[in-house]
């Protein structure tokens, strides 16, 4: 038997639900392995997978926030032979890497003004924070697995990994990135009719009665579809919601947000831009109020703005 | 204390760039903080292109593009130029980078001598912000 450890860092639960909702396929997957930790499943103590030599696979879920999550993945994933990100936050920050842009200690302070509290975290023995980070800030996990949740295409593409790795031992290469490397327009069921999409302006969803069948961007709304990696099978977009960018950039290493950046501008208004001129189409693009928050949603912790934002120094 | 700026100046090949060669053919001095990279069109400027410039050490980008509305030879790319760079403003300013830093010019093919005062106006506007990141290399 391999020994299979699930350890969570700062996590909402999604990926813990996503994992143990593959019912008939876990137990497929329990026939090679035994789950050594996964606090939520198993009753197995944190300091019995501390004192063994080794870990087959592990999978980290979640962030990095506190010293203990930071502690707690470097030691363990120095023991693991695979490394498995699990989720959006695991691999790119996710929601919570928008943190990034401030320090721990200011976060701290604004929560202790909405919540009436003056206990100090210290003071109680909890872990401290620190400034916030994906897993793959720490360690270069083998596998890569995006998605929030991680979608049922991410996560068949999981359990076929973990079974080959079961029966033969080894990876077939040395780091992979789940999900379909194409952006997430190349498959989508609206399937745009033209091959040049004009976006009238940018509209809030209230502005606007969504024809289910018609490209977001073409009725004007944000749909983070040309940036994304297609991971899913488009649940948002099937379900008239525009695509926001959990699966994030379409390739590791680029980047969904100037991707995006880069695409309206391709895009919004193409066949008014003689009329409006600058001035009509700033005017338009002042409707993004957070550029930030829009494009980098998922994945500012791994982006090339938050480095620039490092090397500048500056402050929220 | 004798920091010089880096700025990288994106030109397009028909208008700014044209005009570059004007001035070069013309003798007019210009800063050289500035290094020309002449590309076929401002629409082709992807905003990675511009953000791997400052992450690579440069202090200011400069992009010089054909007037609007029509003299762009590829009819609407410099629109296209503007809009990316607008939203990359915004996005600089979030990021705690002046947006000072990015600056869009249109340049036509005979305007040497405008070529050279936007030139130099943005190296004056760079001095003064000093170096990105705040520290002198």
């Amino acid at each position: 038997m391999l020994k299979l450890a699930v350890i969570p860092g700062g996590i909402c639960g999604g990926c813990d639900v996503a994992l143990a909702s593959l019912g008939e396929k876990l137990a497929e997957i329990l026939k090679y392995y035994e789950i050594v930790y996964w606090p939520i499943a198993v009753d197995k103590k944190l300091s019995n997978l501390m004192n063994m030599n080794h870990i087959d696979v592990l999978i980290y879920m979640g962030a990095i926030t506190t010293e203990e999550d930071a502690k707690l993945a470097k030691e363990l994933s120095a023991k693991a032979r695979v490394r498995v990100a699990l989720g959006t936050c695991s691999v790119y920050g996710g929601i919570p890497g928008l943190n990034a842009l401030y320090k721990p200690a200011d976060i701290i302070k604004t929560i202790s003004l909405l919540v009436d509290t003056k206990l100090e975290s210290s003071a109680l023995g909890l872990p401290q924070p620190v400034q916030h980070m994906a897993y793959t800030d720490v360690v270069e996990p083998e596998v890569l697995a995006p998605g929030c949740p991680p979608t049922d295409k991410v996560l068949d593409q999981l359990t076929e990994i973990l079974l080959n790795y079961a029966k033969s031992g080894k990876l077939e290469v040395r780091t992979m990135l789940l999900g379909d490397s194409e952006s997430l327009c190349n498959n989508c069921p609206r399937n745009p009719k033209t091959t040049k999409i004009a976006m009238p302006g940018i509209k809030r969803l209230y502005e606007v009665k969504l024809d289910s069948n018609k490209c977001f961007l073409e009725q004007g709304v944000l749909c983070m579809g040309p940036a994304t990696r297609a991971i899913c099978t488009h649940p948002c977009i099937k379900f008239n919601y525009p695509c926001i960018g959990c699966g994030g950039p379409v390739e590791w290493g680029s980047d969904s947000g100037l991707s995006m950046i880069s695409t309206l501008a391709s895009v919004l208004l193409v066949d008014d831009e003689k009329k409006l001129l600058e001035p009509g189409l700033a005017r338009e693009l002042n409707k993004i109020r957070d550029v930030l928050g829009t494009f980098y949603k998922y994945t500012l912790r791994k982006s090339k703005a938050y480095a620039l934002k490092n090397k500048a120094g500056g402050e929220g | 204390m004798s920091w010089r700026p880096k700025i990288i100046a994106f030109f397009c090949r028909w208008c700014a760039g044209a005009a570059a060669e004007v001035a070069g053919v013309s003798r007019l001095r210009y800063d050289p903080s500035v290094v020309p990279i002449i590309v076929p069109c401002t629409g082709r400027i992807s905003p990675s292109m511009i953000v791997e410039a400052f992450l690579n050490g440069a202090d200011g980008v400069l992009i010089g593009g054909c007037h609007t509305p029509n003299d762009c030879h590829y009819v609407a790319g410099n629109f296209k130029a503007f809009k990316r760079v607008y939203l990359l403003k915004k996005l600089l300013q979030e990021v705690g980078v002046e947006p000072e830093r990015l600056r869009l010019e249109w340049i036509s093919a005979t305007e040497a001598p405008k070529l050279v005062k936007v030139v130099n106006s943005f190296v004056d506007e760079i001095r003064k912000l000093g170096p990105l990141g705040g520290k002198h290399a």
